[in-house]
């Protein structure tokens, strides 16, 4: 699963506090996108006559997970169908017991919540890009790699077929030179097709799977 | 491990004649030889193969239905080859083939990851395959442009007929523009004695490579030419007239059958030209 942005918002659809981990190119203004939720998920409990009835939306590729905690959400945006139910229940729960009573009589100043963005990125730094450039609209399909400048054109596919690699395993698929390899993997992963992020020391290369 | 995808831009050029029959000399020189049928559109290899059952066609192994292993049978025994030949069939029903008519972007890329996942296992322990072989779609398509991403090498067949020669540099010229692949063409079909002395190869070579360099700026190797099998044509009709009969019958591997036959040493000479190993 690639994570792509939290959004933590109130149920009426005010913007509490957002972190983004992909290319700024293509986020969405966050104060539409609180208010559309809050109005999706209101919407939801109106037909349904259930709390936090919605519980996802799917727009071009990108999932919206939605958990409703008592007076706020928390949305998860990512490449997965499946609800990362663990990731969305520690973000909320965490900000609950840390500003559960602030929330309640909350007046706007989000600048009170910024320390939370070091507990939602110790918490999602398994998902996410760390170099927040991955795009999530650019993919690694059969037409795209065959586009890509032919140098690069293997590394690619290898990349696209293990989903997650470190250089060295994407070298040995590609029987290339490593550096050759690192090169062409930077290329992609600054073009936006794939994200890097740190797994026990590591340097890992990944694209999402969802094609 | 090398690869290649035997292409043509038309149907019916003998494209995958060639490919099953250059995976029989590649094997029978010890090679280990991955042969796919990756032309989705009209599948045939399967019909050169005696096969007890239905075998598991690839298309499963993209919808996840059965494993990799189960859907690539080794003929070495059977064809008393000294390499191993592993085929992997795609399916020929309609309800396939109209399904891959249909293919969108998602579902192709899906399919260039599992046929990437061959490539990666089948050339390590225990597959340790030399050459994996394409048989691909004609013309230009998702599972075409797959198989030349996923390949090293391409080889074009042709033949020598004003509408596919044209048809075919277009198509080569386009797609080398965006391609890191080593390209290489055959004429396949031609008059016997047309081709019957060296001196008339080599007229013909020059001639070819001249209207190729014309044509298309792509760097694209000749390789060699080979003779209309008239004989195969009537053993093949032959074989049609049996399997409608119910009777038992199966194609011919000239390769195999008769290594000493025109076709056989004609293959023999290009397969020289196509990889060192």
């Amino acid at each position: 699963m690639i994570l792509y942005a939290v959004y933590v918002i109130t149920k009426d659809g005010r913007e509490i506090m957002s972190e983004i981990f992909q290319s700024p190119e293509n986020v969405p203004n966050q104060s539409i996108l609180s208010g559309l939720l809050s109005a999706f998920q209101y919407m939801s409990e109106d037909l349904t006559k259930r709390e936090g009835a919605a519980e996802k939306l799917s727009l071009s590729g990108l999932v919206y997970h939605i958990r409703t905690f008592s007076d706020f959400m928390v949305v998860l945006v990512t490449d997965a169908d499946s609800p990362p139910a663990k990731v969305i229940d520690s973000i909320g729960w965490r900000f609950m017991q840390l500003y559960g009573e602030e929330i309640e009589r909350w007046g706007g100043n989000q600048t009170i919540f910024e320390e939370f963005r070091g507990v939602i990125n110790s918490i999602v730094k398994k998902h996410i890009d760390k170099s927040r450039s991955v795009d999530p609209n650019k993919r690694l399909d059969t037409a795209t790699i065959y586009l890509l400048p032919k140098e690069i054109q293997s590394t690619a596919l290898a990349i696209a077929t293990l989903e997650k690699a470190t250089v060295s395993q994407v070298a040995e698929e590609v029987n290339q030179e490593l550096a050759d390899v690192e090169k062409h993997l930077i290329t992609l992963q600054k073009e936006g097709y794939i994200g890097i992020r740190d797994q026990d020391g590591e340097l890992l290369y990944f694209c999402t799977a969802s094609i | 491990m090398e690869s290649i995808a035997i292409h043509s831009h038309k149907g019916g050029v003998g494209k995958s004649t060639i490919a099953l029959n250059l995976a029989v000399i590649l094997s029978n020189e010890g090679k280990n030889v991955c042969l796919i049928d990756a032309d989705f559109h009209a599948p045939n290899l399967h019909t050169f193969f005696d096969m007890d059952e239905e075998p598991n066609y690839l298309n499963e192994y993209f919808d996840n239905a059965v494993s990799m292993d189960s859907c690539l049978y080794d003929f070495s025994e059977k064809m008393g080859l000294t390499g191993k030949l592993l085929v992997g069939f795609s399916d020929p029903t309609s309800k396939s083939i109209t399904r891959m008519l249909r293919l969108d972007g998602r579902t192709a890329t899906k399919m260039l990851k599992r046929l990437m996942s061959i490539k990666s296992v089948i050339r390590k322990d225990p597959y340790n395959i030399d050459v994996l072989i394409l048989d691909t779609t004609p013309g230009i398509g998702l599972t075409t442009i797959n198989s030349f991403i996923l390949t090293e090498n391409i080889l074009f067949i042709i033949k020598l007929s004003n509408a596919d020669m044209d048809g075919t540099t277009h198509m080569v010229e386009g797609l080398l523009e965006s391609l890191p692949n080593k390209s290489m063409m055959i004429a396949n079909q031609i008059p016997p004695d047309k081709i019957s002395t060296e001196e008339k190869r080599k007229d013909l070579n020059k001639l070819i490579m001249k209207d190729l360099r014309e044509r298309s700026e792509s760097d694209i190797e000749f390789l060699g030419w080979i003779a209309a099998d008239t004989e195969l044509l009537t053993i093949e009709f032959e074989n049609a007239i049996k399997s409608i009969k119910g009777e038992a019958s199966q194609r011919v591997i000239r390769t195999l059958d008769h290594p000493d036959h025109p076709f056989s040493t004609s293959l023999v000479d290009i397969r020289k030209k196509l990889f060192d190993i």
